[in-house]
């Protein structure tokens, strides 16, 4: 015979916070994009890494 | 095929020119964001049961647990979408004067790291491992970047995948130096009598839907074949890091050569082929149908070097283009880099590869509405939607993959070790 189960935890009520909402409209919208230049910074962009040093992670 | 848990953990990277200055530091703002909106879930996990955190100066993004390729690229796509909307956040609310802020899923940035892009997958305890790996799988991932290589320029030459070309040996527990075709790290996340959760971190971080989508569709289609041992007769190759180094950095299929242990020389098409026989007796249904359909008709182009129709799916191969493209006036390797990074800028307005997408020169395999919708929810046929759930319904205390902690005055914890469970018996009531 299955035991009586415990009282279930429910879920408190949240103080009402103003979330963050998020915007569908800011990043789905290709028929309205507008391009931009590119700005990197390639002063340091000469990448170091030799054959078979993988992920190694310098700073 | 079947269904198969598994998913992908990606470092991405952002960059301000005035915050680092300024002490900011863009990856723990965005975290904090994150964590401030109605996206946030608890805990690091946002509600589609994907998880968010900081890991060596970078904003990680792990999927949640999907079953089949095709969901995996959805999921994909939902966190790089959802970066990129922190971003365009911060942007508007900490920049001021038309500062950018950018965002890149790439493994190299410019200030010379590298960082990885992971991809796990559920296997059976019962394969022998790390031997039956090495001998059945090794082959495929030795070889598979022919067509899931993103494309990089490293050491002032271009390879055609940056994980593939850093890595050292064929196996190795270590994720960020001396890295393996073969991880051996086993975190399963799962119940570990039944499961091991197969960590590749070889693989490349793609902007690329139908690359993406082959390189889940095809590994975890060996993964499968592996598991019912029907891999007897796979390759043995004689020395596959050697052949990754030279191969990597040829563009021309036609020069590609593998060196098998019997003396024998093949191309890695010919290895990518002997799977693709094998995956076809897996082929079930519609999805798979038109994965195996993609997978044979890149592996017929690269043979036939019909690189401009490829280019559709193939990342390295577009990335190639693009920087052709960005070069054709005789500028010089300033540009020529910053090409290969705007191409994995991943806010539409400036990146090469959504710039291309829009001109219709990439093959999408999944939709924005389909995006848009997994930003939102976890997929219906995995443990992400029962972790939803519970945590919609109770107060959460503690929370990882596999268990969750109740903050009822007893700290209950509930266990999820089941990666395929949509629900649990005790709890069904309750939520």
């Amino acid at each position: 015979m299955q035991q009586q189960s415990e009282p279930r935890p429910q879920k408190r009520k949240k103080k009402e916070e103003k979330k963050l909402e998020f915007e569908a409209g800011k990043v789905f919208n290709p028929g309205e994009v507008k391009e931009e230049d590119f700005e990197l910074d390639l002063e340091s962009a000469k990448f170091k890494a030799q054959k078979g040093e993988g992920g190694d992670r310098r700073s | 095929m079947g269904t198969r848990v598994q998913g992908t953990e990606h470092e991405y990277t952002l960059y301000c020119r005035k915050m680092g200055t300024l002490g900011f530091d863009p990856h723990v703002m965005a975290l904090d964001l994150l964590r401030e909106s109605d996206l946030h879930l608890a805990g690091e996990f946002i509600k589609n049961g994907s998880r968010a955190y900081y890991d060596v100066g970078h904003f990680e993004l792990s999927t949640c647990e999907v079953t089949n390729p095709w969901d995996l690229v959805t999921w994909e796509k939902a966190g790089e979408k959802i970066l990129d909307w922190l971003r365009k956040v911060m942007e508007d609310k900490y920049t001021a004067g038309g500062v950018k802020i950018h965002a890149f899923k790439n493994n190299t940035s410019p200030d010379g790291t590298s960082y990885g892009s992971h991809e796990n997958y559920c296997v059976s305890r019962d394969v022998a491992f790390p031997e039956e790996f090495v001998r059945t799988l090794v082959p495929h991932l030795a070889t598979r970047f022919i067509y899931t290589g993103a494309g990089d320029i490293i050491d002032g030459k271009y390879v055609l995948s940056p994980m593939a070309y850093l890595t050292s040996t064929i196996v190795s527990g270590e994720t960020m130096h001396d890295t393996g075709i073969l991880n051996t790290r086993d975190e399963p996340h799962a119940d570990a009598r039944r499961w091991r959760r197969l960590h590749v971190i070889v693989g490349d971080a793609l902007m690329n839907e139908t690359a993406i989508l082959l390189r889940h569709f095809v590994t975890s289609s060996v993964l499968k074949l592996m598991e019912e041992n029907r891999l007897k007769d796979a390759p043995k190759l004689k020395s596959p890091v050697d052949d990754v180094w030279r191969n990597v950095e040829i563009r021309d299929p036609g020069k590609w050569k593998v060196h098998l242990a019997d003396g024998s020389v093949v191309s890695p098409i010919e290895i990518q082929r002997y799977y693709l026989g094998k995956i076809e007796a897996l082929v079930e249904d519609d999805g798979d149908r038109r994965a195996f359909k993609l997978f044979e008709e890149v592996l017929d182009g690269l043979g036939n070097k019909s690189s401009k129709h490829l280019a559709h799916r193939i990342e390295w191969l577009d990335r190639y283009y693009a920087i052709q493209e960005a070069t054709a006036d005789g500028a010089g390797p300033d540009v020529e880099m910053s090409a290969c990074k705007q191409y994995s800028e991943i806010g539409e307005e400036r990146s090469l590869f959504y710039q291309r997408q829009r001109k219709g020169l990439l093959d999408r395999v999944t939709t924005d509405d389909r995006i848009l919708r997994a930003i939102q929810e976890p997929p219906a046929d995995t443990r992400a939607v029962l972790r939803r759930n519970l945590c919609d319904k109770f107060n959460i205390e503690a929370i990882d993959w596999s268990f969750l902690v109740v903050n009822d005055g007893t700290r209950r914890r509930i266990d999820l070790y089941d990666p395929y469970a949509t629900e649990l018996e005790e709890y069904a009531a309750a939520i």
